[in-house]
């Protein structure tokens, strides 16, 4: 006996319901990851003015690195620009909220830190902001994600995780690869 | 499908073909490869053989609609294992962000 047209529908609509089971199944993932674990995709909008990026309170050569801020924050700040990330190494403590804020004076630049999902846009005129915390120490790269021009192959960074106790600021609330 | 429409017997009575096509619809008409299946969806009934049946037509009938919901059940299986492979051995052990 072919299969009459009623069979086709019925099947169909069991179809539909297995595709749309399966959608339900794939947001309800994207609802728990966003909601209840906190993965976001960064959504800072700031701006700042490039032309004068190095000359502004905060990303000034002397305020960039990592450092602790009033409340206790640990705050890192980074100017990406063609070729190179400054600072090109960046201490954080592992297991503790950190903020990373970027910024370009040239062109549009990208990172990633790899193993996290920090992952964003560096855009001139704009200050980029992830909120992360380390779970594992150790050196990871840096690199900028977005062809920036000839030497974007060559424009890399390091993030240096240490352990909470190891994490000691100096006077200023800064901390340097250098001590590490 | 488009040499089965060059020779249906509608076109080969109006139109005057070259010789070797009349050649290869004679030998397709020999071998008797159907060209229209009666009460197939590929159109109103214009020709028929006798090789195939009612009986073979609906066992057919039968059997497609399972093939496909299988190979589509699979493809869709496999997509979900990868995704959920994604997000639970790569995506959430990476931490929170935001």
């Amino acid at each position: 006996m072919a299969a009459s047209e009623e069979d086709i529908l019925r099947s169909e609509l069991r179809w539909s319901m297995v595709v749309g089971g399966a959608v339900a199944l794939i947001f309800a993932a994207i609802l728990y990851a966003g909601l209840v674990l906190h993965v976001n995709p960064p959504s800072n909008i700031e701006t700042i003015d490039p032309k004068t990026l190095h000359l502004s309170a905060e990303f000034t050569e002397a305020n960039l690195g990592t450092k602790i801020e009033a409340g206790g924050q640990v705050t890192t700040r980074i100017v990406a620009t063609q070729f190179a990330f400054d600072p090109q190494c960046v201490v954080v403590p592992s297991n503790e909220p950190v903020t990373l804020r970027l910024s370009s004076p040239d062109v549009i630049h990208g990172i990633l830190v790899t193993g996290t999902n920090v992952n964003t846009m560096v855009i001139p005129g704009y200050v980029s902001q992830v909120h992360t915390v380390f779970t594992k120490t150790g050196d990871l790269l840096m690199p900028c994600h977005e062809f920036c021009g000839f030497g974007h192959s060559q424009m890399w960074a390091t993030v240096r995780v240490v352990p909470r106790e190891n994490f000691r600021p100096d006077a200023d609330g800064r901390v340097a690869c250098e001590k590490f | 499908m488009i040499l089965q429409e060059i020779c249906s017997p509608r076109l080969l009575r109006r139109v005057d073909y070259a010789p070797f096509l009349r050649a290869y619809c004679a030998r397709r008409s020999a071998r008797r490869v159907p060209f229209f299946v009666e009460g197939s969806m590929a159109g109103p009934t214009r020709s028929s053989d006798e090789n195939i049946t009612k009986t073979d037509l609906d066992t057919v009938m039968e059997e497609v609609p399972k093939g496909a919901l299988a190979l589509a059940g699979i493809a869709v299986m496999l997509l979900l294992i990868g995704w959920f492979f994604v997000y639970f051995f790569i995506f959430i052990p990476r931490g929170s962000v935001g």
